[in-house]
């Protein structure tokens, strides 16, 4: 059985002292398998970030473990065996260095790969992802914004890894620009076969990419599901606010109203004991407040955590006009 | 399935491709007029520091029977006490001041600069030490320190230098230190520790690179206070010593002459204000040089 | 709060403890035999050995060091060689001199500085405010001694009359005690000054053009000075505070250099009288003194910040 190229273990991570501790993840678990794209969703402070930066190796986790190839030591030809594109183009890529430089610094450890071998895999880098020769010898400065994040992508691509994550790689690009370098995400994948994870605060945009979805929130996961079973099917009341958001041309199955949430959304240092999401539920009762929602499994391959899913869209809407009457 | 997309055409994103984002650095420099005047007046320093003793002007040491003459065609700033002309022993110590000044600044520098980026990059334990350590010598008025330790020791060159990077050397560190800092928040320093790059590495080739503009700067307010500490050391007898001439040491000697000989004393002074203050606009412009580009 | 002040406090022993041990090798730095050191030249075996015993020198450094810390504690800081009365009276007896000497020095800078920082803010851009840049800059690249002997000069040339007056204690004639420490004050305080004036300036112009609320005073009609004294001067005295502890570091070096000039009975004055009589308990005193006083001085400073800051206040700790 080829084990998964990244598995998450209850994974936990806390921030600061004892006394004041920032619970960025709880207990997150995940299996993401070759070739395969996991797209994470949630606002700020759902820990995504954090967790992007634990599955590459940048932080330990504080309680649970991360596999990589089933392994806990995660070796690729000398370089991580996952690679990641960042958020802010202007700084994702050295200012002094030019980009050939760049791109060619995850192949630095490999010994295998002599200096001519290394340029000829840069150049083919820069080329799948669309960047013309003569690009390769300038610094950042002089590129444009989707031009830099592709020079990102060739970097990440250069080792061959088996995994690359996304931490809101599209998000700085104007909209014009995202179309394309989500498809070209699209096609080095159905090209070389990497899995992927895929994180943003933008539900369309990892839907496109994902074949699998988890919705994060405070920390926790809420529902992890197939793309399908999610829009279809959705089971948690966030969920359920996040496709809500979704203008109705992207959904394809009828219009839906919007979905009011109460409450300002917590910081993550007053997580409130029982389920996190109970500040902002309509459905929220004694139950919610006092026990926290297990990750239960409602359909196979689809979890959520909430002790009433799964919820159906009209209880959730009745709910919300309910408690707030002059909407 | 395509496995190619098509280069860009131009207009891709807000900016044409060809457009270069940066005006270059003479420009900036050319723009900025305290900046200019600065460098100037370092230039004119350095040139007339090193051709000066070269050219066909007094001997500084010979002491002539022409003592406290003013300003003549023979003496162009007069003798001293001694008779040895003025102008010459002014150029030979504005040379050895400015010459202990540039040398104690790139000492601290390298060993500065090297403990700032560790602190920052290495955090910890390693972090925290180093910044008690200089908090506890920052406890320390750096004049007395200066003293002191020449006093103890006894005042030569070495010493000197000595002493002068280890008072400038605190403050080097923790500018660094924050500037180190902010570098290695940067996402290309993430991206270069998740291909593996080893951490001297690292700091080396992205982190060091980075903070070169603040190294400029500090180099140049550093040259500054050195020369005033320098002088106001050999003002008490403490610095380079005689015969060598030493500004500081020329004011000290001229005072008692004062009244009837004035340019003994203003001369070095002259000469002091002059360089230190060139440094200083020199160091201002090129922080708002720097500023302007984050 | 409390925990703010407390962690101060509770580092101040250390900084003490560091200091002390700085001072204490500074007489083991001197080449040659401390005993030669302490008791002069010419010598007899037997004044030697009984001054290694009475100074413990024949024992370990930290057994030395440990004795010496003891004895301090205790106010014995030893003999001074020339006058050969104990030490501590020696230094305690000029304290006051050069403490009324810094005060003096940092009320000049202070009103200088907030003056030229205040007017060149209010007229930013303005050839007014070139013009006290230009002579902030000039003002820290003068040297203090300089600075000293030019005064001594013009006033000896031009105002005979005035006088460099020489020192005399505050309680006999404070009138002449201010006019003795005027041009010295000035000769500290004038450079240290131009020091504030650019970081007023600089402060006061982030915050005028950044704060909400000057854009809110403005936008309620109040001129630009009310706007300075009131909103932004309030808000500066923040970095200020911090510039001012470390000024003072440079004044107390700096006040060494101006007591010998103008032959001012200080503890800066005393250093370098025994620095060249090589009586080097005396200089140990005056060091382990004066970075006591500075010591102090940024702890005070550092104790005012809660004051001085609202936010702090408010939030309970930093």
């Amino acid at each position: 059985m080829i084990p998964p190229v990244l598995e998450l273990r209850d994974v936990t991570k806390r921030y600061g002292s004892h006394r004041k501790p920032v619970w960025a993840l709880t207990g997150v678990s995940l299996k993401v398998r070759p070739g395969e794209t996991l797209g994470i969703v949630g606002e700020s402070g759902s820990g995504k970030s954090t967790l992007a930066r634990i599955a590459v190796g940048l932080e330990r986790p504080t309680a649970g473990a991360v596999l990589v190839n089933g392994d806990v030591n995660r070796s690729h030809n000398g370089a991580s065996p996952i690679q990641m594109v960042f958020q802010d183009p202007a700084s994702s890529l050295d200012p002094l260095l030019p980009i050939f430089d760049s791109v060619r610094e995850p192949l630095a450890g490999d010994r295998s790969v002599s200096a001519e071998a290394g340029r000829t895999r840069v150049m083919r880098a820069l080329e799948e992802v669309g960047l013309s020769h003569d690009i390769a010898l300038r610094q950042p400065g002089g590129l444009s914004g989707g031009q830099k994040q592709r020079a990102s992508i060739a970097r990440a691509l250069v080792a061959l890894p088996p995994m690359i994550i996304c931490d809101e790689a599209v998000t700085a690009l104007d909209v014009s620009i995202r179309a394309q370098v989500l498809n070209l995400l699209r096609a080095v994948q159905e090209q070389h076969n990497t899995a992927f994870v895929f994180i943003s605060h933008d539900l369309c945009t990892v839907s496109y990419m994902s074949d699998r979805i988890m919705v994060m929130y405070l920390g926790g996961v809420m529902e992890a599901g197939t793309r399908e079973q999610l829009f279809a099917t959705p089971a948690h009341p966030y969920t359920h606010s996040l496709l809500s958001a979704v203008p109705p041309l992207q959904q394809g199955s009828g219009a839906r109203s919007r979905l009011r949430l109460k409450g300002d959304p917590p910081s993550v240092t007053q997580v409130p004991p029982g389920c996190r999401f109970q500040t902002r539920c309509p459905m929220a009762d004694t139950r919610c407040r006092q026990e926290q929602p297990a990750l239960r499994e409602i359909a196979p391959g689809h979890h959520a955590a909430c002790h009433y899913a799964p919820v159906p869209l009209q209880e959730l809407e009745a709910a919300a006009t309910a408690a707030q009457p002059t909407a | 399935m395509p496995t190619r997309i098509q280069a860009i055409a131009p207009g891709e994103g807000s900016r044409p491709v060809d457009r270069p984002a940066q005006v270059s650095m003479m420009q900036r420099i050319r723009s900025d007029s305290a900046l200019m005047l600065g460098l100037l007046m370092c230039l004119a320093l350095l040139i007339a520091v090193c051709l000066g003793p070269f050219l066909d002007t007094q001997d500084p040491q010979e002491m002539t029977a022409n003592v406290l003459q003013s300003p003549s065609p023979l003496h162009w700033l007069g003798t001293d006490s001694v008779g040895r002309d003025v102008l010459a022993r002014l150029l030979l110590g504005a040379r050895s001041s400015l010459a202990v000044a540039v040398a104690a600044t790139a000492l601290a520098l390298v060993i500065g600069v090297t403990m700032g980026i560790a602190a920052a990059y290495l955090g910890g334990w390693v972090d925290w030490t180093l910044m008690r350590i200089i908090d506890i010598v920052l406890s320390i008025p750096p004049l007395l320190l200066a003293i002191a330790l020449l006093a103890a020791i006894g005042p030569s060159t070495p010493t000197l230098l000595l002493v002068l990077v280890l008072t400038h050397l605190p403050q080097t560190v923790r500018v660094l230190r924050v500037s180190a800092l902010q570098v290695g928040q940067r996402a290309y320093v993430d991206s270069a520790k998740i291909s593996r790059v080893h951490a001297v590495r690292i700091m080396l080739r992205h982190v060091l690179p980075n903070v070169r503009g603040m190294v400029i700067v500090q180099a140049s307010i550093m040259v500054a206070h050195m020369l005033l500490v320098e002088t106001i050391l050999s003002f008490l007898g403490l610095g380079v010593q005689p015969p060598s001439p030493s500004l500081g040491f020329m004011v000290s000697e001229g005072r008692q002459w004062m009244e009837l000989a004035p340019w003994v004393v203003l001369s070095p002074g002259a000469v002091i204000i002059f360089s230190v203050a060139a440094f200083t606009i020199a160091g201002h412009g090129l922080d708002r040089m720097l500023s302007s580009q984050q | 709060m409390t925990r703010y002040i407390l962690s101060r406090l509770a580092s101040l022993p250390l900084t003490l403890l560091a200091v002390s041990i700085l001072t204490f090798s500074i007489l083991h730095l001197v080449p040659g035999d401390a005993v030669d050191v302490l008791g002069g030249e010419n010598l007899s075996e037997h004044d030697r050995t009984r001054l290694r015993k009475e100074f413990g020198l024949d024992q370990a450094l930290p057994v030395q060091f440990i004795r010496w810390l003891g004895n301090a504690l205790h106010g014995d800081l030893g003999v001074s060689i020339r006058t050969n009365r104990p030490v501590f009276d020696e230094v305690m007896a000029r304290i006051g001199t050069t403490v009324e000497l810094a005060l003096f020095s940092i009320l000049i800078a202070l009103l200088c500085g907030i003056a030229g920082g205040a007017l060149a803010t209010r007229w930013r851009g303005s050839w007014l405010d070139k013009a006290i840049m230009s002579a902030s800059i000039l003002g820290m690249s003068i040297p203090n001694y300089f600075a000293a002997t030019t005064f001594i000069l013009l006033i000896s040339l031009y105002v005979p009359a005035f006088g460099v007056v020489s020192y005399v204690k505050f309680g006999t004639d404070p009138l002449a005690n201010l006019q003795s420490l005027l041009f010295p004050a000035l000769s500290l305080g004038l450079l240290a000054g131009a020091s504030f004036c650019r970081y007023f300036r600089a402060a006061a112009e982030d915050i005028m053009r950044t704060a909400d609320f000057v854009r809110t005073a403005k936008a309620k009609g109040a001129s630009d000075w009310r706007t300075l004294v009131h909103h932004v001067l309030p808000n500066s005295l923040l970095p200020l505070a911090t510039v001012a502890g470390l000024q003072f570091a440079y004044l107390i070096g700096g006040a060494v250099v101006i007591e010998t000039i103008f032959a001012i009975p200080g503890i800066g004055q005393l250093m370098i009288a025994s620095i060249a009589q090589r009586d080097y308990l005396v200089v140990q005193g005056c060091i382990l003194l004066q970075t006591v006083i500075f010591v102090v001085i940024n702890l005070i400073v550092d104790l005012l910040y809660p004051l001085l800051d609202p936010r702090v206040r408010i939030s309970g700790e930093r």
